[in-house]
């Protein structure tokens, strides 16, 4: 309890610090036009969140966004699943997907946002770029997660006359959770980054991106530091739930 | 012998320090949006002007360059214009430098009226900027109907956005844009990147003529000085207005000259300019105190279509923002 005590101090003196450095960055900078206080970026976090009629624009948008990204995490997490499972259980199948994966790894996405905003139009377009970034994140997190199961435990469950499913279900899926899990919770702010930031480049309708991009056609700062402060939040309590997925699922 | 060289010495470097002080002037800072605005202060490019530094940025970003002080003069949109004032810049608008230059482009015949839109989709840059709002405004005006989506529908115009001019050139080569709302130079060179599928179809400006009943297009973009600036450097603003005025239209006789001058200053948007060209930038000069009214109007008639969560203008400006005519006096 101490120790868990402790760490939420440790938390809170982190978040603080970056508070401080913000406002006294902003009264060094003296503009407020252009670096507004924190209190002024809650003032307006406050406007957007509960006053209409704006509420009703930002829940509208943010929802939107929450969904694009958990959408892509999902169907990435999916197909980097059903991947990196068959590629375990077929080894020239890992040994093809891995020149595919590290081009999709390296493809730049502004060349991926800028061709899918032609194919895809605005509002899909934020799924499949954030999709086709975190799939490769997350099919070599679980490749390596699966890779780190000691075959031992494989051929024992064999031994006693398990199919596959069985294999699956009591020996891969167990042990690679504890060494995937923190990748996908990285995976999963990382999802909500991507997508915000694909929205604002694909004028997508009802997103944080455009809410975003409004911001800096109008000049409303404090709006955009708001905006951002709802983004940071809700990543980290994506991560947050990945992390009672990670507790819950311990041994 | 040697004291008196040294004396002298001595002497010949204070008066070298000396030259340094006096009435230095610090140079203007004067900045503009690639484009069309770019294009009026070509003539001053070329001729250059005494303690002046020109340069030519990002549209999207010259609210940014007054906002933060850099531009001492500038060109921008005079809806942002209006609004940083609002938010307590300290700026003001010397005149109005262009009267509208958006085109409606696209594929197949021009459209006899708007209203022939209907169940097609037009694209434009940016919700929320000025070709979206007045174009908005110019199927209210009309009675049609709009909704924002890239969806057509039937007895409605569908309007969606794109964030750079070249997604539409793209679009509509490609055909998966049929019409889309740019400014020149990029209408007139749509036919040539898209192999003649698309051409420039209709005016906006002779539209909103006609909606509004102006007789000079709409204010699309103006001078502002910033205020201070102008307090101390009286004659020099008088000077460049005056300058600006006899050389905006510049372009439409020397168009090569002019296009090497606005891209020595860090223009890369003009791909190419004509005396055609240049006079679809319908680029003039008139100052703010005499087109107040006309500025107002558009204001208004922009916030008239804004939706929830737009302020292209916010406050409407007092008189102190629409400056006289410096060259008058």
């Amino acid at each position: 309890m101490r120790k868990q005590a402790k760490n939420i101090v440790y938390t809170f003196l982190g978040a603080a610090s970056i508070v401080v450095v913000w406002w006294i960055a902003a009264a060094i900078y003296d503009k407020p036009l252009l670096l507004p206080t924190p209190a002024e970026a809650l003032r307006e976090l406050g406007r957007e969140l509960f006053v209409a009629p704006r509420r009703a624009l930002f829940w509208r948008s943010f929802c939107g966004s929450l969904w694009r990204s958990l959408a892509a995490f999902a169907a990435a997490g999916v197909l980097a699943g059903v991947f990196a499972f068959a590629g375990k259980a077929f080894a020239p199948l890992r040994r093809i997907l891995a020149p595919v994966v590290g081009v999709l790894r390296a493809v730049p996405t502004m060349s991926v946002i800028l061709l899918l905003v032609l194919w895809a139009g605005g509002d899909r377009t934020p799924l499949f770029v954030s999709g086709l970034v975190i799939f490769p994140v997350l099919y070599s997190g679980l490749e390596g997660a699966l890779a780190a199961v000691p075959v031992e435990l494989e051929e024992t469950a064999r031994l006693y006359g398990g199919n596959a499913w069985h294999t699956f279900a009591h020996v891969y899926l167990p042990l690679s959770a504890p060494s995937f899990l923190p990748v996908a919770g990285g995976a999963a702010s990382l999802t909500l980054k991507l997508t915000v930031a694909a929205e604002v480049l694909a004028q997508t309708r009802n997103s944080i991106g455009m809410l975003m991009q409004q911001t800096r056609v109008y000049f409303e700062i404090g709006r955009l530091m708001a905006l951002t402060v709802a983004v940071v939040v809700a990543s980290l309590l994506l991560e947050l739930i990945i992390y009672a997925v990670r507790k819950a699922v311990a041994y | 012998m040697k004291k008196l060289v040294t004396a002298a010495l001595a002497a010949l470097l204070c008066l070298c320090m000396l030259a340094g002080c006096g009435d230095k002037t610090q140079k203007a800072h004067i900045y503009a949006p690639d484009g069309a605005p770019a294009i009026g202060l070509a003539k001053l490019m070329h001729d250059g002007m005494a303690d002046t530094q020109f340069t030519v940025v990002a549209p999207n970003t010259i609210g940014g360059h007054v906002l933060n002080g850099d531009a001492d003069i500038a060109i921008m949109p005079t809806n942002a214009a209006a609004l940083l004032y609002g938010k307590g810049v300290d700026i003001a608008m010397l005149g109005v430098t262009n009267f509208g230059s958006l085109y409606l482009v696209g594929v197949g015949e021009t459209p006899d009226s708007l209203a022939a839109l209907k169940g097609q989709v037009v694209y434009s840059i940016g919700q929320g900027n000025v070709p979206d709002l007045v174009f908005r405004y110019l199927l209210k005006s009309a009675g049609i109907e709009y909704v924002l989506s890239d969806i057509k529908q039937a007895d409605k115009v569908s309007l969606a956005y794109v964030s750079e001019g070249t997604e539409i050139v793209g679009g509509l080569k490609t055909g998966a844009m049929q019409y889309g709302v740019v400014s020149e130079p990029a209408a007139t060179m749509v036919a040539k990147q898209t192999n003649n599928a698309a051409q420039k179809l209709l005016s906006i400006q002779t539209l909103y003529e006609s909606a509004t009943g102006s007789t000079h297009g709409f204010p699309q973009a103006a001078l502002v000085v910033k205020k201070s600036f102008l307090k101390n450097n009286a004659d020099y603003v008088k000077n460049f207005t005056a300058a600006f005025k006899a050389g905006v239209a510049w372009a439409e006789s020397e168009p090569d000259a002019a296009l090497a001058a606005i891209k020595a200053a860090g223009s890369t948007a003009v791909g190419a300019l004509n005396q055609s060209i240049a006079k679809g930038c319908n680029l003039g000069f008139t100052a703010a105190a005499d087109c107040k009214e006309q500025l107002l109007a558009f204001f208004t008639a922009l916030q008239e279509v804004a939706q929830t969560g737009e302020t292209p203008v916010g406050k409407l400006p007092d008189d102190a923002f629409f400056l006289a005519d410096p060259t008058a006096e």
